[in-house]
């Protein structure tokens, strides 16, 4: 059994099917990350970079070119204080990250947040409904139970309400105490629309595990050194690794993959840790390489029998890539909020989540509180983006704000387009001459309406809370930047709609599956995708199992 | 959501107005290396005007800052050529040494740049100077003094979060 990718669904898969007994190898082609030592949050210069990048944590891709920019649109472009508006083209481009990822043992979730939601049990059935997007080939009920065991992997700590998201058990870990800022904007209150709650967080309340409680550094997305917050690599694969049925090989990047006779994936090619070249004959191939790598992999591995891409057969595979639609707004609180401590986006405003509140377009959306995605939880931020000015004056006028700076953020619904798809770039290729992934990126009317109704309502927390000081604005009208990306390779039920079933497992190729951010047939109204991505993958593993006549260790 | 929404690369498009404007050079030997005397001492001026020592933290030069720049130019030609382009055209605008000059006219050269067009090198090297020296004063703790940051963030997190 070889998982490729070691992210939220390849992690989850290999522990599922590991601790049923399985044997798995685990072909990952980032690095491994020791929390301990990688991460640099007990240095001085902690906050200078983003992210403790090492050789080989960042893919490679492209993008063409994106729509241009509309002056009926003009309110939704990025700015700041300091330097005016961000983007001063005609045309929407990349951010410097574009698309956020991390190639490593854990993939992106080593730089996620951590918040940990489970899905809108409406926003699975976006065709039925509503006639957009497509639906999910298994209910809110089916998965209901996976979810519940990848919280209990990854110590979930969460509210007791959560309706509409029924729950069979409550979450493992109660939900974390609200810091100062989120205290401040839940005044905002639901009287002005606005209800906040504690966000379900992949992020320990309480020892557990064998792991320490959150200490609240405010940093999740610099990599957390204490191993509380719950990526892939400090749950899943940790326990994979203590059944002792899991090889894991990072470093290791497969090429292609090489179909068979009977709708059969024979084998993969691969890049050893030496740099060598290497085939690998499979019994069951799963796929977990991200809603990039993915579909680069299998129209990648065209060749006499595929001559499209495997599991290609359908011309779907890239087809129906969702991006992140978000916006956030940043002020100034003029009471001291100490607003750089605490767990990142501890609290949550589900009201307009349900796929028919926003008026106009159909797909939800959330609100949380924002500061450490917005890096903005040190001095160097606020002394280089939001405090302006230099000399003496800016040291007082810093040491006055530290601390108060109040981000909402919002993440909304992203409808698949014609317009928005990965292929393959018709000119570049990596070192081993595989063709790299090509963006293309569209936000057609309805993802604007939506985005300026998450504008709009960013600003009037901010204002209920009685922050009037706006210091900076940054949206994806005029910007790629992805943090949650899906789609590429749906699933379904209708082989001509879909790349794959409701298990993952490729209608064409009958020991293929795939288990990451690709299959997502939508998005949800602004949920983070993992612990979905991760239930699924569960889901999956235990249908393999099964299949191969393993049960769960109890 | 993660971004910077500071560009402080030179793009390809400032690289090539530079170029076309004569201000880079085309004969790079007839340069001074940067971390030569003439650059440093300009750097030090310019960077302690930005951020000057005050009653509670040190200015920039006292925590080594210029040196950092000057190392951080090494593996960065564009970089490099910024700088000392814009130390030259500081004492340019200084009738020949900005060290020379007084604070309040200091002052008033550096607000100068900052309003001037993005795309010109007085902007460019202002900007990015002003990013670059941010970065590396606050990442010493030794800047932190009346901000309510004693520490990093680890290993003691901020149980104290509430308060
Ligand atoms: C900054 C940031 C914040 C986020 N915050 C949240 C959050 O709060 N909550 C949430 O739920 N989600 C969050 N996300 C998103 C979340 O991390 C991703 O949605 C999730 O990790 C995707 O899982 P995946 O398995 O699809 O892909 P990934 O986690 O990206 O894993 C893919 C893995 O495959 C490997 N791979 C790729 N190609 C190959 C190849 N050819 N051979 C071998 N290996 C390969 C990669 O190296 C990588 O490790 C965030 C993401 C980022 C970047
Ligand atoms: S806030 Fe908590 S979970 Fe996040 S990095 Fe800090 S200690 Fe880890």
């Amino acid at each position: 059994m070889v998982v490729i990718g070691t992210g939220a669904g390849g992690s989850a898969v290999a522990w599922t099917l590991a601790s049923s007994g399985v044997r798995v190898l685990a072909l990952e082609a980032g690095p491994a990350y020791s929390p301990e030592s990688d991460y640099l949050l007990d240095k001085p210069h902690w906050e200078k970079q983003r992210f403790p990048y090492k050789p080989n944590s960042q893919g490679n891709y492209r993008f063409a070119q994106m729509q241009k920019l509309e002056e009926r649109w003009s309110m939704l472009r990025s700015w700041n204080i300091i330097s005016g508006q961000n983007n001063q083209g005609e045309y929407r481009i990349p951010s410097r990250a574009g698309y956020h990822h991390l190639q490593g043992v854990g993939g992106s979730t080593l730089r996620f947040t951590g918040e940990a939601h489970r899905l809108h049990p409406e926003s699975m059935q976006m065709q039925s409904n509503y006639g957009v997007a497509a639906d999910w080939p298994l209910s809110y009920s089916d998965l209901e139970p996976f979810y519940q065991e990848a919280e209990t992997v990854v110590g979930v700590a969460g509210p007791a309400e959560n309706s509409p998201r029924w729950r069979s058990q409550p979450y493992p870990l109660p939900a974390h105490g609200l810091s100062k800022a989120a205290t401040l904007i839940k005044k905002t209150g639901a009287d002005n629309g606005f209800t906040w709650v504690e966000n379900a967080r992949a992020a320990l309340s309480m020892n557990y595990d064998g792991r320490p409680a959150c200490n609240y550094c405010a940093n999740c997305n610099r990599g957390c050194p204490r191993r509380d917050k719950g990526s892939a690599d400090v749950t899943f694969i940790h326990k994979a690794l203590a059944t002792d049925n899991l090889e894991l090989r990072p470093g290791t990047r497969v090429l292609r993959i090489i179909p068979g006779t009977n709708n059969r994936i024979k084998s993969i090619d691969y890049i050893n840790q030496n740099g060598d070249e290497k085939t690998l004959s499979c019994d069951i191939l799963i796929m977990a390489a991200g809603a990039i790598e993915t579909p680069r992999l299998l129209l990648a591995s065209a060749d006499k029998l595929t001559p499209n891409g495997v599991a290609n057969e359908s011309a779907q595979v890239g087809r129906n890539l969702m991006e992140t639609l978000s916006w956030s707004s940043s002020g100034i609180a003029n009471t001291p909020l100490n607003s750089f401590k605490g767990l990142p986006s501890d609290s949550i405003c589900w009201d307009y989540n349900h796929p028919t509140s926003i008026p106009g377009t159909i797909g939800g959306c959330r609100f949380s509180l924002s500061m450490s995605e917005a890096d903005l939880v040190g001095p160097i931020n606020y002394a280089q983006r939001i405090v302006p000015g230099w000399g003496t004056g800016h040291k007082q006028a810093l040491r006055k704000a530290f601390g108060q700076a109040v981000t909402i953020g919002a993440i909304g619904e992203f409808l698949p387009n014609d317009k928005t798809y990965v292929d393959l770039d018709p000119e570049e290729k990596d070192h081993f001459g595989i063709p790299l992934a090509r963006i293309h990126s569209f936000l057609p009317k309805p993802e604007l309406i939506r985005l300026k109704f998450m504008m709009n309502s960013c600003r009037k927390i901010l204002h209920l809370a009685g922050i009037s000081g706006l210091v900076e604005e940054y949206g994806t009208y005029d910007y790629f930047s992805s943090t949650h990306v899906f789609g590429g390779c749906r699933m379904g039920i209708d082989p001509k709609q879909s790349v794959v079933n409701g298990y993952g497992q490729s209608h064409t190729w009958k020991n293929l599956f795939i288990t990451d951010a690709s299959i997502f047939p939508s998005s949800g109204g602004g949920e983070s995708p993992s612990l979905t991505i991760e239930a699924l993958a569960i889901r999956t593993g235990r249908h393999i199992a099964r299949g191969l006549g393993y049960k769960p260790i109890a | 959501m993660i971004r910077n929404p500071f560009n402080t690369k030179l793009t390809r498009r400032e690289l090539l107005t530079l170029f076309l404007a004569g201000i880079f050079p085309l004969n790079l030997r007839a340069f001074t290396p940067t971390d030569s005397p003439e650059y440093i001492l300009v750097l030090r001026a310019l960077l302690d005007t930005l951020i000057p020592a005050d009653d509670i933290t040190p200015s920039a030069s006292a925590l080594g800052i210029h040196q950092e720049i000057i190392d951080g130019t090494s593996s960065d030609f564009a970089y490099d050529q910024l700088i000392q382009l814009g130390c030259r055209w500081l004492n340019h605008q200084s009738n020949g040494d900005f060290t020379n000059l007084q604070m309040p006219q200091r002052i008033q050269i550096l607000q100068w740049m900052e309003q001037a067009d993005r795309h010109s090198l007085p902007a460019l090297f202002f900007n990015r100077l002003r990013y670059e020296a941010m970065a590396l004063y606050y990442s010493q703790p030794a800047s932190w003094k009346g901000l309510g940051l004693e520490r990093p963030p680890q290993p003691l997190g901020y149980m104290d979060y509430q308060s």
